[in-house]
């Protein structure tokens, strides 16, 4: 039977995964985005579901800790606001470059065309007088 | 008679921007020749405009995927019947502009792709960049049943039909980044049933200036990026 603090991490875990998917299917992530989330929601779901590969990181640090429960949590949700954030940057950034463009573009056509309007009115101008 | 844009998407091209604009100019006059500055830091507008061609520059730094796209809609705003895309860095060559239009012209197809592996000129390339090059372009041939042996190959023409399914296509998506970008596009427009169709091209060795869609780490993520783009796709 697993341990309360593994359930709540596979669901974090669960949670993130079909979070990510749902963002992919709806296009409003990328894919490098996608990916690195994937990974991450399995890594989360790996070390919370089997707690001995927690050792690695006995190894790494070079002490031994238990989950404290504000720790563990925090450690969650902060993760789940990551999520959001990245999420969010990565919409502005999307916004932000298709209205560079728009803006790049319509600059442009609106001078050519008061410059033809322009150059129309000049030789209309240049006729009359010439009359 | 058809009304044809060409753009020139530049981002610190000073040394060769102006030779390839007056080229273009001096071959096709009744073509309009757009560069599109990507927020260059050197003289590349002051070249561009003194060579003849108009310009728009990015409010930023945006990088190319932005460039190519605001010529898609300015090709739209302005009722343009052919947009044909060359670098600014003089690696492709003006004199085969009419080559990529010639399939579009006839009807053949609404995109033309110039490819650089169906003559035998890319040994100026790295093994590495040409391996990943034949890989994605394989890959995408197999998935999506289609025959392109240079999925990443920048000189492009589209018609008039392309471009705006392009633009309804990218409105629709979210803003896809650089490295990605022609083979992305390769996928949707054949998943949209718009017709594709290679022409061989050369590509000639940079003269100046290193390459910005190559770099070491570029290619280190090139299998998460086709990985990315297969997903996104």
């Amino acid at each position: 039977m697993l341990d309360r603090f593994s359930l709540i991490g596979i669901a974090f875990s669960i949670l993130i995964i079909i979070l990510d998917f749902f963002l992919l299917e709806k296009h409003k992530i990328h894919g490098r985005g996608f990916v690195l989330w994937l990974i991450i929601g399995i890594l989360l779901g790996l070390f919370t579901g089997i707690p001995p590969l927690l050792i690695v990181f006995y190894a790494i640090f070079g002490t031994e800790f238990t989950p404290w429960i504000i720790v563990s949590a925090s450690f969650l949700f902060f993760l789940l606001a990551i999520f959001y954030l990245y999420y969010r940057i990565s919409e502005i950034h999307s916004l932000l470059m298709k209205l560079a463009m728009e803006v790049s573009a319509r600059e442009y056509v609106s001078k050519k065309n008061t410059r033809k309007k322009n150059e129309v009115f000049d030789e209309n101008e240049s006729w009359r007088r010439s009359k | 008679m058809a009304r044809v844009l060409v753009m020139i998407p530049a981002r610190d091209e000073e040394n060769t921007v102006g030779e390839v604009v007056t080229t273009t100019r001096t071959l096709y006059p009744d073509f309009h020749v757009l560069v599109i500055d990507d927020g260059s830091k050197d003289e590349t507008v002051r070249r561009a405009k003194e060579a003849g061609a108009d310009v728009i520059s990015l409010p930023f730094r945006c990088g190319g995927s932005v460039a190519v796209q605001t010529a898609y809609l300015v090709a739209a705003m302005q009722d343009f019947d052919y947009l044909v895309k060359i670098d600014a860095d003089g690696q492709h060559r003006p004199e085969e502009i009419p080559k990529l239009l010639a399939p579009l012209f006839e009807n053949e197809a609404d995109i033309a792709v110039g490819s650089r592996y169906l003559t035998l000129n890319s040994r100026n390339d790295s093994m590495v960049k040409n391996s990943g090059r034949i890989f994605s372009s394989t890959l995408v041939s197999l998935i999506r049943r289609l025959k392109v042996t240079d999925i990443t190959s920048g000189m492009r023409a589209w018609n008039r039909h392309a471009i705006q399914s392009l633009i309804l296509m990218y409105r629709e998506r979210k803003f896809v980044v650089d490295a990605v970008l022609w083979m992305f596009e390769t996928i949707m427009a054949s998943k949209n049933g718009l017709r594709l169709k290679e022409v061989p091209i050369e590509v000639l060795p940079r003269k100046h200036g290193k390459s910005k869609s190559f770099s070491p780490t570029k290619m280190l993520l090139y299998p998460l990026r086709l990985i990315q783009t297969l997903l996104e796709a």
